[in-house]
């Protein structure tokens, strides 16, 4: 197995100023989205309907409650896809609602120093 | 291109926009919501008569079911969330579609042409199936219809796609569509700009070649007239 590509995308300044950033990397785009201390690097295709995800918003969500409660959790970790609104954990990639089924591609992203590292 | 959007609450003061506005180049449809009464009632007959001299088939599309002074959007209560009154939309649709073939809108109107517009496709095996099945037995009820209620809908009614279904497995949903030919039936809707939106790249992909020329173009270059009048022929393109 070839060794992982290590991409600088930018400083961990730069990111947590704008909260995320799309970037070009070879054939492939991904968006990187910062979290707090911890950062995501996601494929910017929806499984669902190939939209650039990640320029959906990033928030918590309604977690699986009892009938008739909202319970509101996951704070910043949860990416929705501007098209068709499908939720997707930025921690396994996988939709809210159908796990098994849809499923974004993630990359090993770092805050390495000051700065911000893919590996693709 | 456009759709006349009429009020059907009053079917005469409809009647008179439709040959007001209809002459529009750009108005290729006229589009009605549901109200309290299945779509083919006569008291629509004003509707139906100046669409047909104006050339423009009429088209039911959601928009009307639990609002102002329309019927709830299902007849059993009203829903309680989006997902169960989107969820609940194809029965209107269903409803409106089995209201026209019955009443004999279509035989009343010869050159009218009707279409669904926003209530999905996977149903459309089912209601042809049933209808045919019902209509044996009660022919005489309904002593208007001439032909099996399947081959009004084949020569007259078309569907528009948005919201498709999403099996899993997509090439279920061609077979489903398959086992009634409906891909002379099905005409690609996008409904841009809202958001459940349906992408044709994705959506359209385990149709045939041929099957999806017809959904995204010839089907609805023959249904309706003034596109006909307007484009070049499909195999002129080359």
């Amino acid at each position: 197995m070839a060794p992982h590509e290590r991409h600088v995308v930018c400083t961990r300044a730069e990111l947590e100023a704008e909260g995320r950033r799309i970037v070009r990397l070879g054939n492939r785009e991904i968006g990187v989205i910062s979290a707090g201390d911890r950062v995501f690097a996601v494929r910017n295709v929806c499984p669902h309907h190939l939209a650039p995800v990640c320029l959906g918003t990033v928030s918590g969500t309604t977690l699986p409650s009892d009938v008739g409660d909202f319970t509101y959790g996951r704070e910043g970790l949860v990416l929705r896809c501007p098209w068709h609104g499908f939720e997707f954990d930025l921690e396994t990639g996988e939709s809210l609602a159908q796990p098994t089924r849809w499923r974004l591609g993630l990359f090993r992203a770092e805050f390495e120093g000051d700065d911000v590292v893919v590996y693709l | 291109m456009g759709a006349l959007v009429v009020a059907p609450q009053d079917p005469e003061q409809a009647a008179r926009e439709i040959r007001r506005r209809g002459g529009h180049p750009g108005m290729v449809q006229v589009m009605m919501v549901s109200t309290r009464t299945r779509m083919g009632n006569r008291v629509y007959n004003p509707i139906y008569e100046a669409a047909q001299e104006m050339g423009l088939p009429v088209a039911w599309h959601p928009g009307g079911e639990s609002a102002g002074i329309n019927g709830p959007l299902t007849a059993v209560g009203v829903s309680s969330s989006f997902v169960e009154a989107h969820s609940s939309l194809p029965q209107v649709a269903q409803a409106q579609l089995i209201s026209v073939i019955c009443e004999g809108t279509l035989e009343r109107f010869p050159e009218l042409g009707f279409a669904i517009v926003e209530g999905g496709v996977a149903w459309l095996p089912h209601v042809i199936w049933r209808l045919d099945r019902e209509w044996r037995s009660v022919r005489d009820d309904v002593p208007w219809l001439k032909r099996p209620p399947s081959e009004y809908i084949r020569d007259r009614v078309r569907v528009s796609t948005q919201p498709i279904e999403e099996p899993q497995d997509r090439g279920r949903l061609v077979d489903l569509i398959n086992t009634i030919d409906g891909e002379d039936l099905l005409m690609y809707a996008s409904d841009y700009p809202h958001w459940d939106f349906d992408n044709p790249d994705v959506v359209l992909r385990r149709f045939s070649k041929e099957a999806r020329k017809k959904i995204t173009l010839t089907n609805a270059v023959g249904f309706y007239p003034k596109l006909r009048l307007s484009a070049p022929a499909p195999e002129a393109r080359g």
